[in-house]
């Protein structure tokens, strides 16, 4: 008898069991986001070094080439959204336990039941609050973080991507054309529909045609990394800094909060950046 | 002539701050330093964390081919691809099986190397 062949059902239920093992620096949410951005962009890197070598067909390689800047620029995009949801996390885990001082500071966020069972073995109110929530409108996640950061009974001040007429200003508004263009790669397999093209006139403040199909050049995604690799550095900085003068706050009123010794060690180990908490310099190792 | 040459990553870091320091880079495959680095990163940056992970590397000859043996000048034990782009094949001392790449960036549209740095 021929062997049975598995159901279509199977193959595809195996998928999920097909994995391999989180890197080392998925615990610190900067070298996390870099990891995933250089990975997307060697992918690319490799195939422009290799594939060239060999006999194309150089219609087809051009349309090829083009489908997977588009898949690359997507890989960066997430990683970026990832660092957010993933710093946020650290934020909550630090702060939920040692602040019962209103009802708003985590209003921004939502969580079922389901939710928190299906985080429990990780012990992270954080990630139970912060991974099935999507971070793609810039708006919205400098309200997460001015609440999630603000001082004990303060409705707080922080803006993580700064403000709109200061000299960062422009930042939340190429981050949300890029969001844009996620969604456009995303859910219509890079077709701009005149509904993507009204919103990225908006942003980019000029025409947008539609319909058309998205075609990243390599510039392009280079652009987009170099802006995300900046953004990035610039927020991770700035959260740790803000993560740092709560924490000092809180100490203050608080002494017997935390050691803080151990906790500027603990920042400074999540945020790979040195900070000072409660007088108490973090040591990077 | 050889399958492999043993370096200090002094040397390479040296030689990447010295005579490569304005040309971009990328690395694949080596994780400790892709988690530091934002890629393409210019070859002062990758000195910087190349020094500071230190050991001994090996350069490795590509397939089917061999190396000249400088340790004095590690830039001569770099492999050209047809763009030009200089691409050592690496892996430390350590970990021999563990090959990664350390690649001069290839830009398709903006130039390679030092013009690729200059529009950075």
């Amino acid at each position: 008898m021929p062997p049975t062949l598995p159901s279509l059902a199977q193959l595809v239920a195996a998928i999920p069991q097909h994995t391999d093992a989180l890197p080392p620096e998925s615990a610190r949410p900067i070298e996390h986001y870099r990891r995933g951005a250089n990975d997307a962009w060697n992918l690319w890197q490799y195939f422009a070094r290799n594939v060239q070598r060999a006999n194309i067909y150089q219609t087809a390689y051009e349309r090829h080439a083009t489908r997977l800047r588009s898949m690359v620029l997507l890989s960066i995009i997430e990683s970026f959204e990832r660092y957010l949801k993933e710093v946020a996390a650290v934020c909550v885990d630090h702060i939920a336990p040692l602040v019962l001082d209103d009802r708003d500071r985590f209003k921004e966020f939502t969580l079922k039941p389901s939710g928190i069972a299906g985080h429990f073995a990780d012990r992270s109110i954080g990630k139970a609050l912060c991974e099935g929530q999507t971070w793609l409108d810039c708006d919205e996640i400098d309200k997460r973080f001015r609440r999630l950061l603000a001082d004990p009974f303060d409705q707080g001040s922080f803006k993580l991507f700064g403000q709109p007429t200061g000299p960062d200003g422009w930042r939340a508004n190429t981050a949300d054309t890029l969001f844009q263009l996620r969604h456009v790669i995303t859910h219509n397999i890079s077709v701009i529909t005149r509904s993507d093209a009204a919103k990225l006139s908006l942003l980019v403040k000029g025409n947008v045609d539609a319909p058309k199909i998205l075609s990243p050049t390599e510039p392009d995604v280079r652009s987009a990394k170099r802006f995300l690799d900046d953004t990035v550095n610039w927020a991770n900085r700035r959260v740790a800094q803000r993560m740092a003068e709560l924490l000092t706050k809180i100490h203050s009123d608080n002494p017997s909060a935390f050691v803080a010794q151990e906790r500027a060690d603990l920042v400074t180990e999540q945020f790979s950046l040195a900070v000072t908490v409660a007088g108490a310099v973090g040591v990077l190792t | 002539m050889s399958e492999h040459v043993v370096i200090d990553a002094n040397a390479l870091a040296t030689w990447l701050a010295k005579d490569a320091a304005e040309v971009l880079w990328t690395v694949d495959g080596e994780n400790t330093l892709e988690a530091q680095l934002d890629l393409p990163c210019t070859g002062s940056d990758l000195a910087t964390a190349v020094r500071k992970h230190g050991g001994q590397l090996l350069v490795l000859a590509p397939h089917h081919g061999s190396l000249g043996t400088s340790e004095s000048d590690p830039g001569v034990l770099a492999v050209k691809d047809e763009h030009g782009a200089r691409v050592f094949q690496l892996a430390w001392k350590s970990e021999p099986d563990h090959r990664w790449v350390v690649a001069e960036d290839v830009a398709e549209d903006v130039g390679i190397g030092p013009a690729a740095a200059a529009s950075r």
